[in-house]
């Protein structure tokens, strides 16, 4: 066995993309696909994989694989500077739990991206994560600054309540950081729609991840856990746009796309669109949806083609375009894919 | 006056209408320096950024209305109390 010629091991697609894909990044992302499959012949076949790329690139054993987490206490200020270091990466729980509970939810959400997408952090280099708690007083957010920096707010206890209580709300923050070193998606418009799609579709995957939950268990709700009276149960559904809370307006297809000029023209609302994509995408396969359809979306927002000023359709082809690919043009990932896109009458071809 | 607060992470619109009078005098301060000129803060909101606040301030006075506008994290601390006691009094526009 342990001479058998590679040609046997891996597929000709395989084979001819570890040869002409020379980035980092393509060939973590074949080895994370190879990875996946618990099969002995594919895990050979992942060392041979190994053993083939290794000279062209910096990948190696060793290098990555743990965040590099600090999180400041702003004690209710609204300055926009790291306040106290109250826990750095490696020390144990402080009494705040506030605190402790970003700690945790920046190590899950690293978790997820390192464990299934082989990315070393916001910026696939093990750039610190850093997030500034207690911000403002009874502050109903959080936010991604554009410029390395997480804040989360207490809430009022109507609107919201901790904001660091939500591990799909941190997912979706620190990976507003992964789209702005990636695609840097425009935040308005439909671009705009997809960097939100794209944090409630991994902040929702960091936490399925964590509770080890398929995707006819998920709830694919968006901000269950830091939701006051007034906007309970959730701030939005993935599974059910539009039926989140008594005042969320989210279409679940193009035919009720909302053209506004509030809230940068919808990022908020007409992400409910693509995001209902991914849930039945991720449905109609079945199984753990951080696998194929987590792969297939992260394989988009790194795709060349897929730039700040993407469109839902653009974005949809691209998907399908990756689905053939890792799976092949019949595949049932690339025709669950297309079942997603034709659920909110986005063409994808 | 009215403020409207757009954006976050919920999206949600928030709307509150005051009277200037009901305001406490330092903060009714701030509404008449507003009128005069524009206040802007420090920071300068980046293109990278996400979820943040914006805030839309229109004060009438003698027959003429102003509109000021601010995008987190641009906020300068001296319009802040104002904007923070008005959002204690908004409800949800839609
Ligand atoms: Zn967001």
């Amino acid at each position: 066995m342990s001479h058998q010629p590679l040609s046997c091991i891996l597929s000709p697609d395989l084979l001819h993309k570890l040869a002409l894909d020379t980035t980092a990044k393509h060939r973590s992302t074949i080895l994370n696909t190879l990875e996946l499959d618990q099969s002995f012949r594919l895990r050979r076949a992942e060392l041979a994989a190994r053993q083939v790329v290794r000279p062209l690139g910096s990948m190696s054993a060793g290098v990555g694989g743990s965040p590099n987490r600090s999180i400041y206490d702003q004690r209710h200020s609204t300055e926009n500077a790291p306040g106290t270091l109250v826990r750095k990466e490696g020390q144990g729980p402080v009494k705040d739990v506030s605190i402790n509970q970003a700690y945790d939810g920046f190590g899950f959400t690293y978790k997820l991206y390192w464990d299934i997408f082989h990315r070393d952090s916001i910026d696939d280099q093990g750039m610190p994560i850093e997030g500034l708690v207690h911000y403002g007083d009874a502050y109903d957010n959080a936010f991604w600054d554009g410029a390395g920096h997480m804040f989360f707010g207490d809430g009022d206890g109507q609107l919201l309540t901790d904001t660091t209580k939500g591990l799909d709300v941190i997912g979706h923050e620190l990976t507003h950081g992964v789209t702005q070193h990636e695609a840097n998606l425009t935040y308005s418009g439909q671009s705009g729609a997809l960097n939100e799609s794209l944090s409630d579709v991994f902040g929702s995957l960091v936490k399925q991840y964590h509770l080890k939950q398929t995707a006819a268990k998920a709830d694919w709700l968006i901000g269950k856990d830091i939701v006051g009276p007034q906007l309970a149960p959730a701030l939005r559904s993935m599974k059910a746009p539009g039926t989140a809370n008594q005042y969320d307006d989210q279409p679940a297809d193009m035919d009720h796309y909302v053209h506004t000029s509030k809230d940068n023209g919808g990022v908020h609302t007409n992400s409910g669109i693509p995001n209902h994509a991914f849930y039945v995408t991720a449905t109609t396969l079945g199984g753990k949806a951080w696998m194929a359809p987590g792969n297939i979306w992260y394989d988009t927002l790194l795709d060349s083609k897929v730039t700040p000023r993407t469109t839902f359709t653009l974005f949809a082809a691209v998907t399908l375009r990756h689905a053939r690919s890792r799976y092949g043009t019949t595949s049932k990932e690339a025709q669950a894919v297309q079942a997603g896109w034709n659920a909110v009458k986005v063409r994808a071809r | 006056m009215k403020l409207v607060r757009s954006g976050g992470l919920g999206g949600l619109e928030m709307v509150a209408t005051v009277d200037a009078a009901d305001l406490p005098t330092d903060q009714q301060d701030v509404a008449s320096t507003l009128l005069a000129q524009d206040l802007r803060g420090p920071g300068t909101s980046r293109p990278g950024g996400a979820d943040q606040f914006s805030y839309q301030l229109e004060i009438q006075h003698d027959g003429h209305t102003v509109l000021r506008h601010w995008d987190e994290p641009e906020v300068p601390e001296t319009v802040r109390p104002l904007l923070t006691s008005l959002t204690r009094q908004a409800k949800p526009s839609r």
